[in-house]
């Protein structure tokens, strides 16, 4: 038997005047445990209803278990393929377990009635979901979520070769999500099923799938493992906001930013310089970026803990090179970022011989009169590698006007005053 | 465990069909009992025993007791069974289908268009035969198919047939072939009396070979619609749920479509548009043994025979030797029962 579950070649499917589809080639192995993420309407729903045999694509092919599916019958389909869609209806008072059984309807003869095995398989697949003691309760009574589990439940009795899931943690709260992604990565791995779940939740799929497929507009923009197509380049530009992107336990972690509107990106009154380095950046970054601003930062060698979170965040950054003293050239690129900024925020970064230079940004920024703020000056000299030079620059800066601040939710308040007083003024 | 996994409040599908057997019988018998000569039930049992040789008695009873019995009170009872059962099954069948507990054969124009052709074939005084079945009947048949025919490929929207649509459109063709069966009617005044009460319905006069001329139909498509059992349960679910159950869902809509037409015409055939009993016996029979259609179906069919069978005897016997149509009496007494359960048990959900 082959391995794989499921392959769609060229798959194009329309509406009428209304291309869904344009071309999507994927492969799924038995085991697999994929999910399909992406904005409204990019096709994730038509892609699992091609997938299922339900639509009939235009172009291309589908094959489940090496067979095409447009040759398969209802029947032959339903026995190696289950779905959980969005279209079910509860409004006759089946009870939960008739509805469960109905999972095992493509494997029973017209005038066969269900085994005690039949039964068996229902009973399990309610266990596993968590819908036992609801048996005989007429399903119109169950509130949504429970309804959803039920349908889950249902797929796993038609004990499939290839789970297709549209949304199926809606509904449910934390400990149900959580429990379901869990339920099909094990049905993945234990009963080698090919798992295809179209998610609205990428941190859901990223924690739990092997491989993530991103759609955009009919197409798939990225897929691979989560780390490989989940990055906030990748996620900009299909959801056309920005997002961050962190890693968590290996694992990509998307968090939303403030949408930055077509006006105020590229706005001096919303953009930020940020002098940091060491990882000293990282709280401020996160704070800021959710509070709407943009975020230039500079000088940082490639390789430093907060060049790499602004590379993961999608935030500009001045380069100089690994372990490098930071250079005239990149100094004098820096400055520029900054003059085009609304405001320069200087981090709690431990200065030496070889990032003296940024500091070179921050007099030039209080020169040029850009509003500067210093982040924890109190332990100042315990971070002071430069023999008292770089205290003497700062201390200079904060008596021409440098704001000092404690902590990031100062440091947001500070920024909208200097946004507000650059829109004022320009 | 078969026990606990029912919903509660809901009967067996045993004691359903047992109870529902027994309702049925009980109906036939007094059907065959009432009437202006007196043939009392423990009579009608005996003659029915001994005819079919279950029974070793001397008549009690004369030959033309007998000749009432089973000359016109029995083919009168069985049609009426044959039409309550069709009607019921019929309508039932559709609000599966159509996932609507409104549905019932009427709303698809079906009925219509089988009065319709009756009512041509009655103006014209059509004399064909076909397989040794008469002009009327045949016409009523016709016309009932070459409707839901119509109604189906008027809904019809590339490769499938929503249901909703299939709705409106059977309700708009039904309004038509109503018009033009009052036209044709008022075109054809000296027959308007006989397909008036054509229409009206009813089971007076009719005998074993009315019988005969309906089974293989009725008996076709309530076959046809219980052995779809399964898929209508799986309908219920939405069409793409049943197709990812294995439902070759198109084929299950035309299935159902053709053998709903053939029992629905069959029933309005031979006797005429008897209502209310294709929309509130499925109804009822569903608030009773459950939307299980295995169950439900047979259920229903007999329900449908038992309440046909009550009906024709108040039709007959209410205003003493005035027979009323056996439309009115369904119309009279469903709407009411109807809007009662329609109060109580929440129907319209």
């Amino acid at each position: 038997m082959s391995s794989v579950g499921i392959r769609v070649e060229g798959v194009e499917f329309s509406y009428p005047g209304r291309e869904v589809l344009r071309g999507v080639t994927l492969e799924a192995g038995k085991g697999d445990f994929v999910a399909v993420v992406g904005p409204n309407g990019s096709g994730k729903t038509t892609l699992l209803r091609t997938i299922s045999g339900f639509l009939k694509a235009q172009r291309g092919s589908v094959y489940v278990e090496e067979n095409d599916i447009s040759r398969l019958g209802p029947r032959e389909i339903a026995r190696r393929v289950s779905v959980v869609g969005q279209s079910s209806i509860f409004d006759f008072p089946f009870s939960v377990e008739e509805y469960v059984l109905f999972g095992r309807e493509p494997h029973i003869g017209p005038f066969e009635t269900y085994s005690s095995r039949d039964r068996e398989l229902a009973r399990e697949a309610m266990d596993w979901t968590g819908v036992p003691e609801m048996a005989s309760r007429p399903v119109t009574e169950l509130s949504g979520g429970e309804q959803r589990r039920v349908l889950v439940a249902r797929a796993l009795a038609q004990q499939p070769r290839v789970l297709l899931l549209d949304e199926p943690t809606q509904g449910l709260d934390i400990n149900y999500q959580v429990q379901v992604m869990a339920l099909l990565r094990s049905l993945a791995k234990e009963r080698q099923v090919a798992v295809i779940a179209v998610l609205h939740d990428i941190n859901l799929a990223s924690s739990y799938c092997d491989r993530v497929i991103l759609m955009s507009q009919g197409t798939i923009y990225a897929a691979g493992t989560p780390a490989s197509a989940i990055t906030s380049e990748n996620l900009s530009a299909v959801y056309g906001s920005p997002v961050a992107v962190s890693l968590e336990r290996g694992r990509p972690f998307v968090w939303p930013v403030a949408p930055v509107t077509a006006s105020s990106s590229g706005d001096a009154t919303r953009q930020v310089f940020v002098v940091g380095g060491g990882g000293t950046a990282q709280r401020l970054l996160e704070t800021i970026l959710m509070a709407g601003f943009r975020v230039v930062a500079g000088v940082l060698n490639v390789g430093d803990a907060d060049w790499l979170l602004c590379r993961s965040l999608g935030i500009e950054t001045v380069d100089e090179e690994p372990f490098s003293p930071m250079s005239a050239a990149r100094i004098e690129e820096a400055k520029q970022h900054a003059l085009r900024s609304c405001a320069l925020v200087l981090t709690r970064v431990p200065f030496g011989p070889g990032n003296l230079g940024n500091l070179e940004i921050v007099e030039d920024a209080l020169e040029m009169g850009k509003p500067v703020a210093v982040m924890g000056m109190d332990d100042f000299a315990s971070r002071d590698y430069t023999g008292g030079k770089a205290k003497q620059v700062l201390e200079r800066a904060l008596a021409s006007g440098a704001e000092r601040l404690v902590d990031e939710a100062q440091a947001v308040d500070f920024l909208r005053r200097c946004g507000e007083w650059a829109r004022r003024s320009s | 465990m078969s026990r606990r996994s029912r919903g509660e409040g809901r009967l067996g599908a045993r004691a359903a069909t047992g109870l529902l057997l027994a309702l049925t019988a009980c109906a036939l018998l007094a059907a065959a009992s009432t009437g202006a000569a007196h043939v009392g039930p423990r009579t009608v049992g005996a003659m029915i025993l001994a005819r079919f040789g279950l029974l070793r008695a001397v008549p009690w009873w004369s030959e033309v007791d007998e000749s009432i019995v089973f000359d016109i009170r029995l083919p009168r009872a069985v049609l009426g069974m044959l039409v309550g059962g069709s009607l019921a099954v019929c309508g039932a069948a559709f609000q599966g289908l159509f996932r609507n507990v409104m549905a019932d054969p009427f709303i698809l124009g079906v009925s219509p268009g089988a009065a319709l052709g009756a009512a041509l074939a009655i103006v014209l005084r059509v004399d064909v035969k076909l397989f040794g079945i008469s002009a009327i009947p045949l016409f009523a048949f016709g016309g009932g198919l070459l409707t839901s025919v119509l109604v189906y490929s008027l809904s019809r929207i590339r490769s499938t047939v929503p249901v909703h649509t299939l709705l409106l459109t059977g309700i708009a063709v039904g309004s038509v072939l109503s018009s033009l069966t009052s036209l044709v009617m008022v075109l054809g005044q000296r027959d308007l009396y006989q397909v008036f009460f054509w229409i009206m319905g009813g089971l007076g006069g009719k005998t074993w070979a009315h019988v005969r001329m309906v089974l293989p139909y009725a008996a076709l498509g309530i076959v046809a619609i219980l052995l779809s059992a399964r898929e209508l349960n799986l309908m219920l679910l939405g069409e793409e749920d049943a197709f990812h159950l294995g439902v070759s869902v198109e084929r299950t809509k035309l299935r159902i479509l053709v053998a709903a037409s053939l029992a629905a015409a069959a029933a309005v055939a031979a006797a005429g548009v008897v209502g209310f009993v294709g929309l509130i016996v499925p109804h009822a029979t569903r608030l009773v043994v459950g939307p299980d259609h295995k169950v439900f179906l047979p259920s229903a069919m007999l329900a449908g025979s038992a309440t046909v069978l009550a009906a024709d005897m108040v039709a007959r016997s209410a205003f003493g030797s005035q027979e009323i149509p056996l439309g009115i009496v369904t119309a009279l007494l469903g709407a009411p029962f109807f809007l009662f359960l329609l109060r109580t048990k929440g129907a319209g959900k």
